[in-house]
């Protein structure tokens, strides 16, 4: 059909309304630069504003805890590798502690005191991975330098110790792979000093910083009583003023016997998130020093043969070896039926396993109480009220991490 | 009836009843490894000893018999220490060969190890060395160092199969199981003995090396070497059968099968037909019916309806020999049926039946009689007169003898269609206008009665070889192609059609209960 332009000029009306009054629609995420990890929020705003957030979690879903039904109960570890894959050594502790809760064992004193200090050393890479990406995400390059520095340092050490920087597969049930190596006390006094300076540059660099201060004191706010309603831990919670510690409140490994403080803040912002995470570092150094200072010699695996691998040695000259070598690999280690829930404090808050036996080498079902999920069910919180560019800094305060939450 | 408590568990049995299986009904395992429910009761490994209150000694559970008001504790501390010491002593001198022993991973001396004992060993001696890779049969390999004398395989031959070949010699650390002078372990149920052969002592030289147990998959099945319906446990890897085991039915084999038939699934992979011919090309399922439709409408068009011959195979499924009788009467609209398979073979008075097909009985219960269908020789002869000019065979077996299958198949070039629908090549299938795979009974599922009337299901255990189909599947995509479909999409259907047409004509045969092995 033919179309006559002057016809459709006569036909055009002006728009007299104002054409800014409803609220827009935005997508951020799954694929967004700003949120590491990919989760996406639908939000509904108003100029700047946030009114309303959606979050849609999910993207990074593996079938954690299917595939864990598949797999032996030692199997599982490379998998608890993937959760939160920035402090994997604190997911391995966290499950073997619950199957051995399942089978009633014991581990050695030893293997309680490196479980501990290289628990520690996992929660340093994790919060100063948090520290630094969120400056980076705020435009301090440098000081994202600094704490990724310090984070190349730490996971020198996990290397030394596991043999892998990021999937480290380092806990078995009973016990551990391996003892620390030699000269590893000198290493860390190294990796200590070095820490300490960049803790230093970063609290010089960022703490009293205008521009820092500005975009986190008074964004991404949470009541303690909002944060507990939504069962928020970690430092999430303690930003708060809530000092709820697990490794104080329900002591495991060797955390009952080492002097540590539970920083707390009082405004639950992100500033004082970032505070938490800053003082959580040098008590993770105190700790770790005491380990290290009072750590005797000693074996580190649990001498239940039904549980423990022998040494090569027997497996090889040794029928009874032998035989609990091919039991142990080839059908899994038996664990008795029945439940269990067991909890750790992770690098984000209270990582806690359920796990159901039903007496076979697999686990029957396997649940994550991952902290970063529990996190993300509130995050709307934070964001509501606040600007858009506010988003920013809190989800990195919030420091969810894919592995984890997505299972 | 005697009331006893065992480890606190009330529990009342029949009079006669073992402490073993008074504790097995309680809920209590005994471990053991020479007592065998199938056979005699030597006591002599000691495993089973548990405490009888009053009795002073431990008792061995296996032989003993419960009497009323018994207190028995099967998991106290003076038990476990003699389990612990038994194990321990079967082990010295054990060798370390699990790595390379077939039965790692189904050894119940492992099993027990780490259940009963799992403690180091206080011997420092030198293991006593004996003799390895003893062939002391044809099917079945001796290694007197893993032997534990438990003499399950010397009391089978003598009270199963009656034959005697075994026995034990020497005294002391030096003990074996041997053959007597100038006999060798060569009845027709040997390799039996490395089934119940508790450690890896006896193994199938068949299955030696072939295969770890724990990469099985196991399948309950039916063996299909000949018409008594030995229940198997069908063991695959890859799609591929590795072994079959007896399958405990009290009606039917009960622990047993022959040698023959446990190698019957070797025929399962070898010389298959894997895909649709016509005439010698590879056609895929959709062609190749269009073919077949095609041909055939031509093929009655000039020789008549009355021309047309098809041979049921007695060792299909039921469920395939239902939709060969309906698709002769419904498509092909002939009644000349007849019945194929293999020839008869050698027999005995346990579990070898001379007829080697498992599915005789299942003709007769589809089409309702026994002369339904005619014999393969009216075939031959039909052949050669004329009167069957368009065959459709299912199975490449033939019951005629050598010569005269030479001559059977030579009578084909008379016929003006021949349909072949098998598993195998065999002879037929280059004498085949068409040829169409099927899949074996390890490959699909369905019902097999035995010579018994027992009907027994067949599982499927893995994806078929090749292009290859049920039978039933086969003449689904047939009938579909000459415009006359059934009304099928599980196997079930059929068989809900097939029982309803027949109620009474089988006894479903299962197996109820778990024996204590």
């Amino acid at each position: 059909m033919a179309h006559n332009i002057t016809d459709s000029f006569d036909s055009y009306d002006p728009i007299d309304q104002d054409i800014n009054n409803e609220p827009m629609i935005l997508q951020m995420g799954p694929s967004h630069p700003a949120t590491h990890g990919t989760v996406r929020f639908t939000l509904t705003l108003e100029g700047e504003k946030v009114l309303k957030c959606e979050t849609e979690v999910g993207y990074l879903h593996r079938g954690f805890e299917k595939e864990c039904e598949a797999a032996t109960w030692t199997q599982v570890f490379p998998y608890t590798d993937r959760l939160n894959y920035v402090s994997p050594l604190l997911n391995n502790f966290g499950y073997a502690l619950a199957v051995e809760k399942l089978l009633g064992i014991e581990v050695p004193d030893r293997c309680n005191w490196i479980r501990t200090l290289m628990g520690e050393i996992s929660r340093l890479s994790d919060h100063l991975t948090s520290i630094g990406a969120g400056a980076l995400e705020l435009n301090a390059m440098t000081a994202f330098l600094y704490a990724i520095e310090g984070r190349e340092l730490v996971w020198d050490l996990i290397e030394q110790v596991t043999g892998a920087r990021l999937t480290v597969s380092y806990g078995r049930v009973g016990g551990l792979k391996d003892d620390l190596p030699e000269g590893f006390a000198e290493n860390w006094k190294y990796v200590r000093a070095r820490l300490i300076e960049i803790h230093a540059y970063t609290n010089k660099l960022l703490t009293r910083n205008r521009v820092f201060v500005d975009r986190m004191a008074g964004t991404g706010v949470i009541s303690p009583e909002m944060a507990i309603s939504y069962g928020y831990t970690g430092p999430m919670l303690r930003s708060t003023g809530v000092d709820y510690d697990v490794r104080k409140d329900h002591p495991y490994f060797k955390y009952g016997e080492v002097d540590f403080d539970v920083p707390v803040g009082s405004s639950g912002d992100n500033f004082d998130r970032y505070l938490v995470r800053m003082e959580e570092l040098v008590q993770s150094i105190r700790i770790i020093d005491q380990c290290l200072e009072r750590m005797k010699p000693g074996p580190i695996n649990t001498d239940d043969p039904r549980v423990m691998l022998p040494n090569k040695e027997r497996v090889y000259n040794s029928i009874e070896g032998m035989i609990a070598h091919f039991k142990i690999v080839f059908e899994g280690l038996q664990v008795p039926p029945g439940e269990v829930y067991s909890y750790t404090e992770a690098g984000n808050g209270e990582l806690g396993f359920y796990i159901v036996s039903n007496g076979t080498g697999k686990p029957w079902k396997i649940h994550v109480r991952s902290p970063s999920l529990i996190m993300m069910g509130g995050v709307h919180k934070l964001f509501e009220g606040g600007l858009l560019s506010d988003i920013i800094p809190t989800f990195d305060t919030v420091n969810m991490i894919g592995g984890e939450c997505d299972k | 009836m005697p009331k006893v408590t065992i480890n606190g568990t009330e529990i009342e049995v029949d009079k006669g009843t073992t402490i073993l299986r008074a504790a097995a009904e309680a809920g209590y395992e005994v471990p053991h490894f020479c007592y065998h429910p199938a056979l005699s009761i030597p006591a002599n490994c000691r495993m089973c000893l548990v405490d009888v209150e009053g009795a002073g000694k431990l008792q061995p559970a296996c032989y003993s018999q419960v009497s009323d008001g018994m207190v028995i504790h099967t998991q106290n501390e003076r038990v476990k220490k003699a389990q612990k010491a038994v194990l321990e002593f079967i082990l010295i001198n054990h060798p370390i060969d699990c790595p390379i022993c077939d039965q790692a991973g189904e050894c119940k001396l492992q099993d027990y190890y780490l259940a009963y004992d799992a403690q180091e060993s206080r011997m420092r001696a030198e293991k006593v060395q004996k003799v390895k890779v003893y062939p002391i049969g044809p099917e079945v390999l001796y290694d007197g160092e893993r032997c534990i004398l438990c003499t399950r395989c010397i009391r089978f031959c003598e009270e199963i199969t009656g034959t005697n070949e075994l026995t034990l010699v020497q005294r002391g650390d030096r003990v074996e199981v041997r053959n007597f002078p100038g006999r060798e372990l060569d009845n027709a149920y040997s390799v039996c003995t490395t089934d119940i052969c508790p450690v890896g002592a006896l193994t199938s030289r068949d299955f030696r090396f072939k295969c770890r147990v724990w990469l099985l998959t196991s399948t309950e099945s039916v063996c299909t070497g000949c018409s008594k319906g030995c229940n198997i446990h069908l063991e695959h890897f890859r799609n591929e059968i590795q072994r079959y085991r007896p399958r405990y039915n009290p009606q039917v084999n009960d622990y047993w099968m022959c040698d023959a038939g446990r190698l019957s699934y070797k025929e399962v992979h070898t010389d298959r037909l894997l895909h649709p011919m016509s005439n010698g090309a590879e056609l895929n399922w959709h062609a190749v019916a269009e073919t077949v439709a095609d041909k055939l409408k031509r093929a009655i068009d000039e020789v008549g309806v009355d021309k047309i011959g098809l041979v049921l195979s007695p060792q299909a499924s039921c469920e395939d020999l239902f939709l060969a009788r309906k698709f002769a009467s419904d498509v092909l609209k002939t009644d000349r049926l007849y019945v194929g398979g293999k020839p008869d073979g050698n027999s005995d008075d346990f579990l070898i039946n001379s007829d080697k097909n498992p599915n005789r009985r299942g003709i007769e219960a589809v089409l309702g009689s026994a002369d339904g269908a005619q014999p393969f020789e009216q075939l031959a002869a039909d052949i050669a007169n004329g009167s069957v000019q368009v065959l459709y065979m299912m199975d490449a077996h033939m019951p005629l003898d050598e010569a005269a299958q030479l001559r059977f198949v030579e009578s084909l070039d008379k016929l003006k269609l021949f349909i072949f629908q098998a598993q195998h090549h065999g002879r037929l299938s280059p004498k085949a206008h068409i040829a169409l795979p099927v899949c074996s009974h390890a490959e699909s599922e369905g019902t097999f009665i035995n010579s018994d009337g027992l009907a027994q299901s067949v599982q499927k255990a893995f994806n078929p070889a090749g292009d290859s189909l049920p039978h039933w599947q086969v003449f689904m995509r047939l009938a579909q192609a000459m415009n006359q479909p059934f009304s099928y999409t599980f196997v079930h259907q059929i068989q809900n059609e097939m029982f309803a047409a027949r109620p009474n004509s089988v006894a479903s045969g299962t197996a109820e209960g778990v024996p204590v092995e």
